[in-house]
Parts: C-alpha cells; sequence; structure tokens
C-alpha cells in the first residue's frame, strides 16, 4: 500500500506544481505585457481583494451554493428514480425518453429565461432550475446503463430464473453504477454552471449575481475574486463526489 | 408491423401533448391577462415566426443557423481533440495529473464571465469563438474517453500484448471501438452545450450575425416576442441536433452490435 | 536451455512491491516443460498459478511486481517469446471484442501481423472448424454460450499458430457437463496440433483428466509441492471411475490440505 499512497502523493504534488507554475506565468503576464486592467487582473492584486471580503464573496458563495447543492441533489435523484420506473415499466418509456429529450435539447439560457419569467428569480427558482438541468443529463445516461446491463447478462439470468427486482438490485444498479457516479461528477460542474449563469439572469443573491453586478462597475479584481470562489469550491464539490464513488466502488 | 404502429401512436401522443400543453399557455396567458412583456401567447410567437419567413429576410431563420454552425464547429473539435487527448492521457498518465487541474477548472468557469476575457486576449473574431466553444466543451470527452479506456479489462491488454501489437493497432481495434458507446452518449448531452456556448460567447465578440446577440438585444430593447420566437427557433434546432445524434447512435449500436437488450 | 524443453523456470520468485514487506507470489519455482507436453498447475486461489502464466507469457505488470530467478522460453526469454508470437493465451474470461462477430475474432491476431485477406479468410475457415463453430462464424460473442465463445477464444489463439499455449482457468465459468465437454474437445486440439499446453486450474480432477503432469502449488507464497507424473492412457474418459483415477485425487487433494508435507 506504501507505493499506492506514494504516487497520489506524488501526483498532487506534480498538480500543485503544476497550477503554482501556471500563477506565475499569469502574473509575469499581466506585469509584462500591456493588457489592460478591465480584462485580466495580476493574481497578486486578488489575493489581498479575496482576504479583505472574504466574508461578502462567503456570504454570496452560500447561497449559490444552496442552489447548486439541494438542485444537484434532487435533480439526480428524481431522475436516478425515474429511471428505475422507465426500466421497470416499458410502456411509458418512450413517451418520458422522448419528453427528456426535448427539455435537455432546449438550451440552458432559453430553460432560464422561461423559467425566470414563470418561477421567479428567488433562491428557489435556482434550484429548480439546478435540479431540471441535471435531471436529463442523469435520466439517459442511467436509462441507457441499465438497459446496457440488462442486454449482457439477459440470458445469464434469464437461466436462473430470478425475478426481475432482484436481477436488478443486485446485478443492474451496481454494474450501472461507474456510468451513473461519472453523470453525478459532470453533473456537479453542470450545476454550478447553470446555477451562476441563471443569477445572471436575474437574481436576489448569489456569488453569479455578484460577478455581474462588480462587473458593470468594472471591478475587476472582486470579479477575479468570485472566480476564484467558484473555482475552489467547485473543485472541492467535485473531488469530494470523486472521493465518495472510489470509496462506494471499493465497498461494494 | 406492430412496431411500427406504436411508433405512430407515440408519436401521435407526443404530437397532441404538445398542442394540449400550447392550449393550456395559451389560455393561461388570456385568463390571467399576463401582459405581452412577460409572457406572449404562442398565437402571437407563431405568428412573428411566420411574418419572419415571408418577408423573405428570414433573418431568426439565418441568425439561429449561424450560431447552430458555430456549434457544430467546435462540438465536432471537441469530439475529435479530447478522444485524442483522452488516449494521449492515457498512455501517458504524467500529462494527465499535470492538466487535469486546468481542465476542471476550464468547466467551472462560468463562461459569460469568461468569454470576454478569452475575447480580450485572443481577438473578437470567429476563431475566438470557436476556441471558446471547445474550451467549455472538451472536458467531459476527455474524461470520458479516459476513463473507458482506463475502465478495460487487464485481459484486453495482456491479449495485444501477446499479439506484440504496435500502439497504432491497439488504438485502432480496441480504443475506439471500446469507447464509442460511451462517446455517443457524451456527444448527446453536448449537443445543447455547444449550442448555449455558442450563443453565449457572440455576447462580447463583434463577428456576429448569430441568434445571442439578437436576442440580447431584443430582450434589452423589450421586444420580447421577438425572443420567445427566436428561443423557439433555437430550441427547434437543439432537438434536431440531439435526434440526429439518436439516430447516429442507433446506427452505431446496429453496425457493431453492442449489447442489445 | 535443453534441446526438448519449451519452458524452463529456474527458481522463479514473484514479489508484489507495493508493500513494505515484499509479498511473494510466487517463491523459488523450478520446473521444466518438453515440447508438446500437456502439465497443469494446481492450488488454491491466490497461490501465483496465474501469475507464473504472466510471467512465461511476459504479461506481468511490472509497475506492481518484480521477479527473480530465470525463466526461458523456446531458448530466449519470455519478452522475445512474446514479440515472437511463440504464444497464445486464453484467459478465464473468453476476452472476445464485442463488436467483431467470431470470424472477426478469430481473424484480429492475423490482421495485426499483416497476413494477406485471402490467407486470413483460409486460416480462419480451418480454426473454427477445428472448435466446430464454423457454422457461427458471422454471430457476434453476445449470441453465444460461455463455453462456445471460449472455443472462439481457443481457435484466436492458436490463429497465428505459437508453439506453446497458455490456459488461465479458462473452463472455471462453465458447469459440469460443458466443461467436460470442452475437456475432451480441449485434448482432441492438443492431439491435432501438437502444442505444449500449460493448464491452470484449482480443479483436481480437470488436471488429471486433461494432463501428463501436474503441478502442486502450496497457498500463498505458491512452492511447489509436487509434481506428479499421471500415468494414465488417453483418452481418459474410461478412466474417470478407475481407482487409479481416484487415487491421483487423493494424493493431490493430501497435498494441498497438508500443508507439512512439500517434497
Amino acid at each position: 500500500m506504501k507505493k499506492k499512497s506514494f504516487n497520489k502523493f506524488k501526483d498532487l504534488v506534480v498538480m500543485a506544481l503544476s497550477l503554482g507554475v501556471f500563477f506565475v506565468i499569469w502574473e509575469l503576464f499581466v506585469k509584462y505585457s500591456d493588457i489592460s486592467a478591465i480584462v485580466l487582473v495580476a493574481p497578486s492584486e486578488i489575493l489581498p481583494v479575496i482576504t479583505n471580503n472574504y466574508d461578502t464573496l462567503l456570504k454570496e458563495l452560500k447561497y449559490t451554493s444552496e442552489e447548486v447543492l439541494y438542485g444537484w441533489f434532487w435533480g439526480n435523484l428524481l431522475a436516478l428514480l425515474t429511471s428505475i420506473i422507465i426500466f421497470s415499466y416499458k410502456k411509458i418509456s418512450d413517451s418520458v425518453i422522448s419528453l427528456g429529450v426535448i427539455v435537455n435539447a432546449v438550451p440552458l439560457i432559453a430553460l432560464a429565461a422561461i423559467l425566470g419569467g414563470f418561477i421567479g428569480t428567488d433562491q428557489n427558482a435556482k434550484t429548480v432550475i439546478v435540479a431540471i438541468l441535471c435531471f436529463f443529463p442523469m435520466l439517459i445516461v442511467a436509462t441507457t446503463a441499465f438497459k446496457r446491463v440488462n442486454g449482457d447478462f439477459k440470458r445469464l439470468f434469464d437461466s436462473y430464473n430470478s425475478s426481475k427486482k432482484i436481477t436488478f438490485i443486485k446485478l443492474i444498479f451496481p454494474a450501472s453504477l461507474p456510468a451513473i457516479f461519472t453523470v453525478l461528477k459532470l453533473n456537479v460542474v453542470n450545476a454550478i454552471t447553470t446555477a451562476i449563469v441563471s443569477e445572471f439572469f436575474g437574481a436576489h443573491g448569489g456569488i453569479g449575481q455578484f460577478i455581474l453586478a462588480r462587473k458593470g462597475f468594472y471591478d475587476l479584481p472582486m470579479v477575479w475574486a468570485g472566480i476564484f470562489f467558484i473555482v475552489i469550491s467547485g473543485s472541492l464539490f467535485y473531488f469530494s463526489i470523486e472521493i465518495i464513488k472510489k470509496l462506494f466502488i471499493k465497498w461494494n | 408491423m406492430k412496431k411500427k404502429n406504436n411508433k405512430i401512436l407515440s408519436y401521435l401522443i407526443n404530437f397532441s401533448l404538445i398542442l394540449i400543453l400550447l392550449f393550456i399557455w395559451e389560455q393561461i396567458v388570456v385568463q390571467f391577462e399576463i401582459p405581452k412583456r412577460i409572457l406572449p401567447k404562442p398565437s402571437q410567437i407563431i405568428d412573428y415566426l411566420a411574418k419572419d419567413f415571408t418577408s423573405g429576410k428570414y433573418a431568426l431563420l439565418t441568425k439561429t443557423l449561424l450560431s447552430f454552425r458555430d456549434a457544430l464547429i467546435g462540438f465536432s473539435i471537441s469530439v475529435f481533440l479530447g478522444t485524442l487527448l483522452g488516449i494521449i492521457f492515457h498512455q501517458f498518465k504524467i500529462l494527465k495529473t499535470i492538466f487535469s487541474p486546468f481542465i476542471l477548472i476550464s468547466q467551472l468557469l462560468p463562461v459569460p464571465a469568461f468569454a470576454p476575457v478569452v475575447a480580450a486576449l485572443l481577438g473578437y473574431g470567429f476563431e475566438t469563438k470557436i476556441i471558446i466553444i471547445v474550451l467549455f466543451t472538451i472536458f467531459p470527452v476527455i474524461v470520458t474517453v479516459e476513463s473507458t479506456i482506463s475502465s478495460l479489462s487487464a485481459n484486453y491488454f495482456a491479449l495485444f500484448s501477446s499479439y506484440n501489437a504496435k500502439k497504432i493497432e491497439v488504438i485502432k481495434k480496441l480504443f475506439l471501438p471500446s469507447i464509442l458507446p460511451d462517446l455517443i452518449t457524451t456527444m448527446k448531452i453536448l449537443t445543447t452545450a455547444s449550442i448555449v456556448t455558442s450563443i453565449i460567447a457572440e455576447l462580447p465578440l463583434t463577428v456576429s450575425g448569430g441568434i445571442g446577440k439578437d436576442i440580447y438585444n431584443s430582450f434589452n430593447n423589450q421586444i420580447t416576442t421577438r425572443v420567445w420566437a427566436s428561443l423557439v427557433m433555437l430550441c427547434t434546432v437543439s432537438i434536431l441536433f440531439f435526434k440526429s445524434m439518436l439516430e447516429i447512435e442507433k446506427t452505431i449500436i446496429n453496425k457493431y452490435r453492442y449489447a442489445k437488450e | 536451455m535443453q534441446k526438448n524443453n519449451s519452458i524452463e523456470l529456474k527458481e522463479l520468485s514473484i514479489l508484489y512491491n507495493d508493500l513494505k514487506i515484499g509479498l511473494e507470489a510466487v517463491s523459488k519455482a523450478s520446473f521444466d516443460v518438453k515440447n508438446g507436453e500437456f502439465i497443469s498447475i494446481v492450488g488454491p486461489s491466490g497461490c501465483g498459478k496465474s501469475t507464473i502464466l504472466k510471467v512465461i507469457s511476459d504479461t506481468l505488470d511490472l509497475s506492481y511486481s518484480e521477479t527473480r530467478g530465470d525463466v526461458k522460453v523456446l531458448g530466449s526469454s519470455p519478452k522475445i517469446a512474446r514479440e515472437q508470437r511463440k504464444i497464445g493465451f486464453v484467459f478465464q474470461k473468453p476476452t472476445l471484442l464485442q463488436w467483431r462477430n467470431l470470424e472477426k475474432n478469430v481473424s484480429l491476431p492475423l490482421e495485426i501481423i499483416g497476413l494477406n485477406k485471402i490467407e486470413i479468410k483460409k486460416r480462419v475457415k480451418k480454426l473454427l472448424k477445428m472448435v466446430e463453430l464454423e457454422k457461427y462464424a458471422s454471430y457476434h460473442p453476445d449470441q453465444l454460450s460461455g463455453g462456445m465463445q471460449q472455443k472462439v477464444s481457443i481457435a484466436r489463439a492458436l490463429a497465428y499458430d505459437p508453439e506453446i499455449l497458455l490456459m488461465d482457468e479458462p473452463f472455471g465459468a462453465l458447469d459440469e457437463i460443458n466443461r467436460r465437454k470442452m475437456n475432451d474437445e480441449l485434448l482432441s486440439v492438443w492431439k491435432e496440433t501438437g502444442k505444449t499446453i500449460v493448464f491452470v486450474t484449482h480443479s483436481i480432477e480437470e488436471a488429471i483428466y486433461l494432463s501428463e503432469r501436474i503441478i502442486v502449488l502450496t497457498k500463498q507464497p505458491g512452492r511447489i509441492k509436487k509434481i506428479i507424473n499421471v500415468d494414465l492412457p488417453y483418452p481418459r474418459k474410461n478412466e474417470l471411475g478407475s481407482m487409479k483415477f481416484y487415487k491421483y485425487i487423493n494424493q493431490i487433494r493430501l497435498l494441498l490440505e497438508n500443508e507439512e508435507e512439500i517434497v
């Protein structure tokens, strides 16, 4: 086990180093090129802004995080349940999938604009939008995964004459887990982007709305500070799902 | 024969569902006297679209197709480049480690906030738009390709090793066929992402002719019907794009007989 | 290396090196396999029998393990034998390519070698005939049973006419009846082709049914407990109920149960 954990440590060091190199290049680029201050701000200027406005940033982040977390959670959960129902009742599957196709195909902006008009721009509304945008990728992937596993093992389990329910619990669902976790991870990214962008269309709070306002004032260091917060918290969320996935799969 | 009947039936059901929804929409606007600037009636939207088509200029259609064309270009580049990078990252794990933070970060950046930055750095033209679209859609492809190849059973690698197969053969005969199902699934999800990014990327750029800028302008000028009409065009194109992906998926599954249900 | 030996192992040890204390998978194993011989390696799970096959075929993941001792395959190192494609491998799972039909699965190694299309078609036809699957040439793996898939796997392993066939518990997933059928088919393939076969199994009965000699391995770290000569005539169908057969079964069973007796 020692070699494995050493390798993980090595990986983290390499990642940290490459990020460090990136920030150095960024800093030097801003210092030595004539790029306008309303476009790119040096890391050295962003850092003090973060530390000075930590509380405000955190407050706005919390607002958005609630939209992201609840939306992600419910969107994925409902999608999984719907997939299971679809899988069990093939008759309604086609019409539900068609509906899913249509909603997934409707671009985010259209959805945000339409729903913004209907359900308002408060935090709950954003949560709903996030949930919807997580719902359909998960629905598509989960139903595809269930179908595929079923095909692989159909003959084997038919020969055991096992009930459909047991087949599902013991075989199909566990075998679909890798695909499901991949979508969970991608939906993290999806949820965050959705929340931020839908805040751009009008919101009562949140870090997306915060960035937009500061952008209007050309307070670019603040904009970047907000972006930093988004990236860091988003990465943490993403990696925690990665860790949960590894634990879960190990356990299975 | 039964299958065809079922297909026609489901089309009819879907079609009537849409008609019913449109009818309800129309009635809600009328009954609750919702002002046009918040929610126009479906009849008004259809009216607007009809006028646009019959005027001979097809303004909305052309703009939508232009945005779609750019989305398609970015989408295709993402798929090919993403597959290539996924394979490279699998082969050279060190590259994966170095670049993975940047790949993740690129996905977490809010496109509307970042598109202007990219534009300022790289110019305000067509190439920048494509670069932005690729930047924001390539991550899922790389992740899918790399993880699918990594999860191949070690036996397959041992098999090709026992044939002393060169790397290019392994890629051609093992990697590419294996990733195809998952790649198509990812492509299905990316259809909307590429279109959305295309729209958003238009806003800071000077090169235009796309529907994104148009929506933005009409939104600001409160020409709500035009906004909704544009959105309808956009949604139609998105749905068609998605359906074409489904067709591609069906062809591939049939040709390669991946585990059918 | 002796002229009539296909494989020679001298004091082969295999260690896993991702632990503080090196974990020995196999410890100082020595045996020879003659040309055209059919031998089995028998032992409990995890005793390193599959790992030995990996060393012989040069498919061991060297980032997790290292070897000590000397291994010679057909006069040279396993690496050269693999590069010269002298070894065919049949895995526990058929490992067929799902997106190719049977004909294209068997032709896979020949495509990689670069044989021309006519020659490939000829060879594939012959191979499928040998395993009695010529009628199913255009079928896909998912349309066949596990046993049939393994037959394709065997045909594929023989496609480029390797001198040695390594088989890692190939019939483990099959039921009793199909296993017996596959054993007979394998023996007829062996008779027809005269290949050297190293067969790994944890079924004592199967080992006795198939092989001329049996290498009995202890549990981890795998050491060679005893090499048994199976003095029974082929075909061994008739020997199944005999006293001699049962004596061999008992002998090996005792060897595996009784850890103290090392010869």
